[in-house]
């Protein structure tokens, strides 16, 4: 990744595609013990109105950093992460995601750098969106 | 306006007295588990593995099973309404020091609890805190949800 010199306020971190495949869903629900039947049973979904089985905002979570840890190669990095879930995330859905940079300063002698993140469904659709802040180590 | 609002604001209090009374939830945060995570969304970062730290995705995973406790508490409360649903619809997480593998004591409030009216249908929208601190009393992390619950008619 570019030196914090480098970084420059609409720059553009490359965006990561990720498949909200079923069986890894499954297997992730399992692991959180996963009680809310909007996440894994199809009727009952689509009796609230939804299309299929939502994907859990705390599953689409474990992928919305990846851009800039990708980026950064610095998983401490990381100091406040926002996230709105605007439109839901089926299961099967590929979706991508990137970030922009919005803003970089230095504070108490380190360097952040702040960005949108936003994330598309395949249709284009944004599903959700949020920001980071983080900081860049020499 | 008040006779909508003094409900909520007892129904806050009764929430809040609900998860107050189980803090702190002692956490036991174990390597084998968070390679499970790994495992599972097929990512490892070696810097993370090498540090013996949970790396920043991992932490809603491993809140997620104390949030729902929280979720489950609040539906076992003698709501007013009955419930259809529950959808997380927007979270802030402020990581202020790395997470090693041990033990941690999470506590969690009730922020706020309001009503309101969507294109669907009624909700009511919690916003609660979690927090994490080590065997120091060093806050670690903390982690704020909000989940609208979706409500059909008043029970009497």
């Amino acid at each position: 990744m570019p030196s914090f010199e480098e970084v420059k306020v609409g720059d553009i971190i490359p965006s990561v595609q990720v498949v909200m495949d079923r069986e890894m869903y499954k297997n992730y629900n399992r692991l959180v013990n996963e009680v809310n039947p909007l996440h894994f049973n199809e009727k009952y979904a689509q009796n609230l109105g939804f299309k299929t089985i939502v994907v859990a905002g705390v599953f689409t979570y474990s992928f919305f950093l990846q851009p800039i840890l990708d980026w950064t190669k610095d998983p401490d990095c990381i100091k406040t992460i926002k996230i709105r879930f605007h439109q839901p995330i089926y299961i099967e859905d590929q979706i991508t995601q990137g970030a922009i940079i919005t803003k970089k300063y230095i504070k108490e002698g380190e360097k952040y750098i702040e960005c949108d993140i936003w994330v598309e469904n395949q249709k284009k659709e944004n599903v959700t969106t949020g920001s980071a802040i983080f900081t860049i180590n020499p | 306006m008040m006779a909508e609002e003094t409900p909520l604001i007892i129904l806050l209090e009764k929430i809040d007295g609900f998860m107050q009374g189980m803090n702190p939830v002692k956490i036991n945060l174990q390597e084998r588990k968070a390679a499970k995570f790994y495992e599972i969304i097929g990512r490892r970062d070696t810097q993370s593995q090498a540090e013996q730290t949970i790396s920043p995705e991992y932490l809603m995973t491993l809140l997620a099973p104390y949030a729902t406790k929280v979720l489950i508490k609040i539906l076992e409360i003698e709501l007013p309404y009955k419930i259809r649903g529950v959808i997380h619809t927007q979270s802030e997480i402020n990581y202020f020091k790395p997470i090693h593998f041990g033990n941690y004591d999470l506590f969690s409030r009730l922020e706020s609890l309001q009503k309101k009216k969507g294109k669907t249908g009624n909700y009511l929208v919690f916003t609660f805190r979690m927090t994490l601190f080590n065997e120091g009393q060093e806050e670690m992390a903390n982690d704020i949800h909000q989940f609208f619950l979706r409500i059909g008619e008043e029970v009497s």
